[in-house]
């Protein structure tokens, strides 16, 4: 589903370049769930960022479904978020004019969905996440994990095959961790692709697969043990 | 998608309800004052356009001297002779002087202040409507008057006023043959009573000059459709000559350019003042400027606070389409809604526009056709600026920077914000200077000595034909309380006589008053040179002011003479300058002639010091009991000169109005400017907190850089505020100078507005705990 080849991100200053990936090499296929770990500052968020389309990177290439991404225009990124990406932030980021219901609709907005189908999407996902009550309260009347619930379902209301989470559980606090991270196993088992990023070693093994990082630098965990395996 | 939009947009005004407020109720003010003095304007700019035929009505004037009044014998020659002339009337035109029409039978008399004196044919020319009339024309013979409605009702109450006599101020006898409607208010003249000038009695002026004795009068033409004023000009200007009626040159001037025209022609029909037309308009625009210079930063701001939630909508798949169409739908809520206000403020204002702007604005629908669209058009513009800003400025910055709550290129964005500051704080100046050097003129036109003693000196006016002028005169003299009074024809602020004299190239216009005894005394003016009037000095001698000595080139007065009448008056003395029209023009010539004063029109009496109410009770019954049946009009001299700068006062007091409305909307401004500040350096005040700066240093970094603005936009006030006050005094014949420390002033008091509209906010800012100030990043 995604193959990173040779990304690199680096900002010139004058007399040196600072690099934040480099030479990263990732493949990701349909259906996989992966925690990418690491210390502060080892580029976990820019990398994340790059296969969210958020940011670009200097070097390399990207293929998306093997669509060449790297050459995609603005507008064509747009498309692709509306479609087939979602996105859990540690800060959850939701509206804070809008009420429970209106931020899980607001993909569905941008998708075109007429108001019909849209309350019946909605009305399905506040089922499911056990939030129905909640439905015309505003975030900062929810705590925290209830706030992430509500991301994670807006991220989701769009059906997306790619579900990026930026640390997830990075603001809350275990029991309420547990929650969320049983709530992405479960939408892995489903079928969702899930990406996130994590400090927690016991969240990251909710993942099939774990990446570390450390200076820009990407070592693939998976690979290591089969190397000494054999 | 558009309900959604909606709901965001009300939501996120709601959200800052004290900025939301304060910001759109700002432009509301704004707004309305633009709307205010656009009405103003259009009103203004349409004077007489209520007269149909506007566009076809011309007035001729006397180009050498531009004057209106002309040889009243000039109509038959129009009528006859000229092919482009579809109608002519004469127009003779009174105001100002109170003359009184009375029904004997009644006994009932009003005080009338507009007549005219025309023919038929000024009713079809200006479209009179004649509710009421005796036969098919308004007037049917010599003595015809036609009255107004509320003339008529005042007069005769629920009698038929048609066929009844009319007594104008006992000199003037007619007959009412009509009742009209009043004519459109927004004209240059009104009419309460239109007379038949075909009736030489019934013609108000009276003119010696050029060797003709003639009736002056301003004469109207109704041109045919499509017919060129200018050829009628031409054709008039090559034989105006041969006829001998005391006019060298036409000028020719539409009925709807009267009101503002540059050319001061002398006439009795009201005049606008142009200048300060002008001023206003810049005024209105300044305001607009200023009001959507606080929304444009505002809305720009508001979007930079939203900056994250722009981000999160554009992961969930917004298009810069679905941004910029709620960008662009919040604006639009927030203006129009502005706007709404504005209209609502404006319609409650529009009743006190007498007070505002010293005229009635009156607005009809064909006003709403011509001025909305402006309105609209204006609205339409903001609401673009408005949203093509923050559009702009999103549209420079990607996802993450949104994400992170980015704040922009802090430099960049100030720069700008700075110029934008610079500016309002430059306009404000520019108005506190000019506010300040209005009212010094006003204050010096009032204390500026007249050259006689205005103090508690009365002015009665005395009735046409009044028999007991002597008794009067020694009644008063009796009276304990009064200095000395004097009876005179004509009087400071009311001159009836003009006279040519001179020969060749020295010639020009002297003034007359006849006064009797007294007169220098009562009236406290001083003698120059030479003697007052002695006992038998009667019908033969004279006083000349300074400036008719200057225009006659004498250097000494002695053995000259008058030469106005048969055998002259022989000049006594010369009397010191002073002023007896308003301080808008130079004091002219002018001869206090020597008289028994039959003719008498004013006693002036110069009261003594003491209860003025009391002395006017017994003045009034003294009044009574020698005439019987006459209104006692009187009035003090400066009174009367005060009211000559009520137009001036009122503009200068609008003029104040909205320029605190201006000034407002820069602290505003500074305000918002100030919020951002403290906003974007919450971090910082924290941390130079902690680090041990105190308050005051805090205050004192906060508060240098609008120190440093408000110096900038003084030096760029500066040079504006004095070519525009420069030209707004050659208005005046007498001007006060534009000193220095006006403007010093000025600049002061801006510095003094901004500096506590800023310290009001960093004081906030720099008592904040650092420890909550800290936290929050």
């Amino acid at each position: 589903m995604i193959t990173l080849k040779n990304i690199c991100k680096y900002f010139d200053n004058k007399y040196n370049r600072t690099f934040i990936l480099k030479n990263v090499d990732l493949t990701v296929a349909e259906g996989e769930f992966i925690s990418i770990m690491g210390p502060s500052g080892a580029g976990k968020s820019t990398l994340l960022n790059i296969i969210g389309l958020l940011e670009e990177p200097s070097e390399g290439e990207y293929y998306f479904l093997d669509q060449p991404v790297h050459k995609l225009k603005e507008k064509q990124k747009t498309d692709y978020h509306r479609d087939y990406i979602g996105f859990i932030f540690q800060a959850y980021h939701l509206i804070e004019e809008l009420t429970v219901y209106e931020n899980i609709e607001t993909p569905l907005v941008y998708k075109g969905l007429k108001t019909k189908e849209r309350q019946a999407m909605v009305a399905d996902l506040l089922d499911r996440f056990n939030i129905v009550a909640k439905k015309d309260l505003f975030p900062q009347q929810l705590s925290g994990g209830q706030q992430q619930m509500v991301g994670i379902a807006r991220a989701i209301a769009g059906k997306p095959r790619l579900l990026l989470a930026d640390e997830p559980t990075g603001n809350l606090h275990t029991d309420q961790g547990r929650m969320i991270m049983e709530m992405l196993k479960q939408l892995n088992e489903e079928g969702m692709t899930i990406i996130q990023v994590t400090h927690n070693e016991e969240f990251a093994k909710y993942a099939h697969r774990i990446v570390r990082m450390a200076d820009g630098l990407l070592f693939d965990e998976s690979k290591t043990k089969t190397a000494s395996a054999v | 998608m558009i309900r959604f939009n909606l709901i965001l947009a009300f939501r996120n005004l709601l959200k800052n309800r004290i900025y939301t407020i304060l910001i759109m109720g700002g432009f509301a003010i704004g707004f309305a004052a633009f709307i205010l003095i656009g009405l103003f304007y259009h009103s203004e700019k349409t004077v007489n356009h209520g007269f149909k035929n506007h566009r076809q009505i011309y007035r001729l004037y006397d180009a050498k001297n531009v004057r209106a009044n002309i040889h009243y014998d000039l109509t038959s020659l129009l009528a006859k002779n000229f092919a482009e002339v579809e109608d002519v009337c004469p127009l003779d035109y009174s105001s100002g002087i109170a003359l009184i029409a009375k029904n004997e039978q009644k006994h009932t008399d009003t005080q009338v202040e507009h007549i005219l004196a025309t023919t038929n044919n000024f009713f079809d020319i200006f479209k009179v409507e004649v509710t009421e009339k005796l036969v098919d024309k308004p007037f049917d013979r010599k003595e015809a008057v036609a009255i107004s409605k509320s003339l008529a009702q005042k007069l005769y109450g629920g009698e038929n006023p048609l066929g009844q006599p009319i007594n104008i101020s006992n000199f003037m006898f007619g007959t009412v043959t009509a009742i009209i409607n009043e004519l459109p208010a927004n004209s240059t003249f009104k009419a309460d009573i239109i007379m038949n000038s075909e009736n030489e009695k019934f013609r108000m002026n009276r003119t010696h000059s050029g060797g003709l004795v003639y009736n002056p009068t301003n004469i109207f033409v109704q041109l045919k459709n499509g017919a060129d004023p200018n050829s009628l000009l031409n054709n008039l200007n090559k034989t105006i000559r041969s006829h001998s009626l005391d006019i060298d040159s036409i000028g020719i001037q539409n009925l709807s350019d009267i009101y503002l025209s540059t050319l001061k022609v002398k006439s009795r029909h009201a005049k606008g003042n142009p200048f300060m037309l002008k001023i206003f308009i810049v005024i209105a625009l300044l305001i607009l400027i200023l009001s959507s210079i606080n929304y444009l930063n505002y809305s720009v701001s508001m979007q930079f606070a939203k900056m994250k939630e722009i981000g999160i909508n554009k992961i969930n798949g917004a298009k810069w389409k679905n941004l910029v169409q709620y960008i662009f739908m919040e604006v639009s809520i927030g203006v129009l809604f502005s706007f709404i206000i504005a209209t609502i403020v404006t319609a409650l204002a529009l009743p006190y526009s007498k007070i505002i702007f010293g005229k009635e604005i009156h607005f009809g629908f064909y006003d709403l056709l011509s001025t909305g669209p402006l309105f609209l058009g204006v609205v339409v513009a903001i609401i673009l600026i408005n949203s093509l800003a923050p559009i702009y400025v999103l549209s420079r910055f990607n996802i993450t920077s949104f994400l992170s709550g980015f704040r922009g290129n802090k430099n960049q964005k100030q720069l700008s914000r700075q110029l934008l500051l610079i500016f309002q704080l430059t306009v404000s100046i520019a108005l506190i200077t000019s506010v300040m050097v209005i009212f010094k003129q006003l204050n010096f036109a009032k204390h500026t000595d007249l050259g006689f003693n205005k103090e508690k000196l009365l002015r009665i006016d005395i009735p046409y034909k009044y028999p007991n002028t002597q008794t009067l005169l020694q009644e008063t003299n009796n009276l304990p309380f009064v200095k000395s009074s004097t009876l005179s024809n004509g009087c400071p602020g009311m001159i009836n006589w003009r006279f040519a004299v001179g020969e060749g190239k020295t010639s020009f216009d002297i003034n007359l008053i006849k006064a009797g005894s007294d007169y220098l005394k009562t009236m406290g003016i001083e003698l120059l040179d030479g003697r007052d009037f002695l006992t038998g000095d009667m019908e033969k001698t004279c006083l000349l002011n300074e400036e008719a000595l200057k225009q006659y080139q004498w250097s000494d007065f002695n053995g000259k003479k008058l030469d106005i009448s048969e055998g002259g008056y022989e000049v006594v003395g010369v009397v010191k300058n002073f002023m007896f029209e308003s301080l808008h023009s130079l004091i002219e010539p002018l001869a206090i002639v020597y008289s028994q004063t039959p003719d008498a029109n004013v006693l002036s009496v110069s009261l003594a010091e003491g209860n003025t109410g009391g002395q006017m009770d017994q003045l009034k019954r003294m009044w009574k009991k020698l005439s019987p049946g006459e209104p006692f009009i009187f009035s003090f001299y400066d009174d009367q000169f005060q009211s000559m700068y009520e137009k001036e006062e009122r503009l200068s007091r609008s003029v104040t109005f909205f320029c605190l409305i201006a000034i407002v909307l820069t602290c505003m401004g500074i305000l918002g400017h100030i919020f951002l500040i403290c906003l974007n350096r919450v971090k910082e005040i924290g941390i130079r907190k902690v680090n041990g700066a105190r308050t005051t240093e805090v205050m004192a970094m906060l508060n240098r850089d609008f120190i440093k603005w408000v110096a900038i936009a003084f030096l760029l006030a500066c040079p504006i505020a004095w070519y525009a006050m420069h030209k707004w005094l050659e208005n005046f014949a007498y001007k006060t100078d534009l000193s220095w420390w006006v403007f010093a002033a000025a600049g002061g008091i801006a510095m003094l507005i901004a500096l506590v509209t800023v310290s009001w906010q960093s004081w906030r800012a720099a008592t904040r705990n650092p420890v909550e100030s800290l936290r929050y990043e």
